[in-house]
């Protein structure tokens, strides 16, 4: 089970609205190589992973994505809970607003929403840890477009420092990875 | 690589500034004369870790020039809650490595004198500001704490 911690892992403090970066920003949310894809992947993989190793590293990585996903929502519900219904129409998120209000919904930066088949499991460890260390080097190459699409310094500094929990957990799996090709 | 980031700055902003400089000697960096193994090579202190967003300094790859952000707080509160994050990020990091090598030692060693410290600086906090863990002993009375203490997105500050 889980039990919530009353703060976030890395503090976040945006002072300026931005709707067009919440725009980009969601996708790290509900895109196809986001925080909660990442979570829900290794939380369902780790059920069928060979060993202790393997269940211990999924859990943790896992339980520490669910904090990035709290993250990123501060993230966005800071950049957008002062805009307007005219401002969100201009920033082009007026069709969000129509079906969700301010409410958080995650979908990728198209507005195309979550789908399950993110999970991309195969039950077959060294093909799952394979996909997870794909997974974290895509994330971080989206945290890194979405660095260089902003001045802010309130959003660049969360920004970075997922970016650096990417590659550690991509060196943490492939360090499985490598493991797991000795011993299966 | 910049490795300057101001640490000693921090620590002399610090209202724990005795506990963290404990801390440092203890957890990073520097005296562990007769560990021949020595993690102080090997880890960034618990600050730097933690503005870096990695313990590790064979694994940190900066972002073009982008250097991590500086976190200043703001009052006693948020220093408070700044030093419970550097300390918890620190165990978390030991905690990825040690799931996939439990038997190194010295890993473990740091792991539980950060697991110790983190404890009671979480107790401290708890008691003196808010509650983190809803079976706090610190809340003791209505109106129930949980409930009323700043949501972290709403916090506006730390």
């Amino acid at each position: 089970m889980w039990q919530y911690q009353k703060k976030l892992q890395y503090p976040i403090n945006i002072k300026q609205k931005d709707l067009r970066m919440a725009k980009y920003l969601v996708t790290q949310y509900g895109g196809a190589n986001g925080e909660l894809g990442a979570a829900l992947r290794y939380l369902n993989q780790r059920y069928t992973m060979p060993d202790d190793k393997g269940k211990a590293l999924l859990t943790d990585i896992g339980t520490e994505e669910l904090g990035h996903i709290e993250m990123i929502s501060t993230m966005i519900y800071q950049l957008t809970k002062d805009a307007t219904i005219e401002e969100l129409e201009a920033a082009g998120l007026g069709p969000n607003y129509a079906e969700h209000r301010k409410g958080l919904y995650p979908t990728d930066s198209n507005g195309v929403p979550f789908t399950i088949t993110y999970f991309a499991t195969t039950g077959d460890p060294l093909a799952d840890l394979y996909e997870d260390m794909a997974a974290e080097q895509k994330a971080r190459a989206v945290y890194e477009n979405l660095i260089d699409m902003t001045k802010d310094p309130d959003v660049i500094g969360p920004l970075l420092w997922l970016r650096q929990r990417e590659i550690v957990h991509f060196n943490r799996f492939k360090e499985l990875y490598e493991y797991y090709k000795t011993i299966l | 690589m910049n490795n300057h980031f101001n640490y000693y700055n921090a620590l002399n902003r610090n209202f724990f500034r005795e506990d963290l400089y404990n801390a440092e000697n203890n957890f990073s960096l520097n005296n562990n004369v007769n560990n021949s193994n020595s993690l102080n090579n090997i880890l960034y202190g618990p600050y730097e870790g933690f503005i870096k967003g990695n313990l590790f300094k064979n694994l940190y790859q900066q972002y073009k020039n982008y250097q991590p952000a500086i976190i200043t707080p703001k009052n006693e509160q948020e220093q408070a809650l700044f030093n419970l994050d550097q300390i918890q990020f620190a165990m978390h990091e030991l905690n990825l490595y040690l799931d996939n090598y439990p038997n190194d030692r010295d890993t473990f060693n740091q792991f539980v004198m950060l697991r110790n410290y983190y404890n009671k600086l979480l107790m401290e906090y708890e008691n003196k500001y808010d509650a983190i863990n809803v079976n706090s002993i610190s809340l003791n009375n209505v109106p129930f704490g949980w409930v009323e203490q700043t949501w972290p997105w709403d916090r506006g500050n730390m």
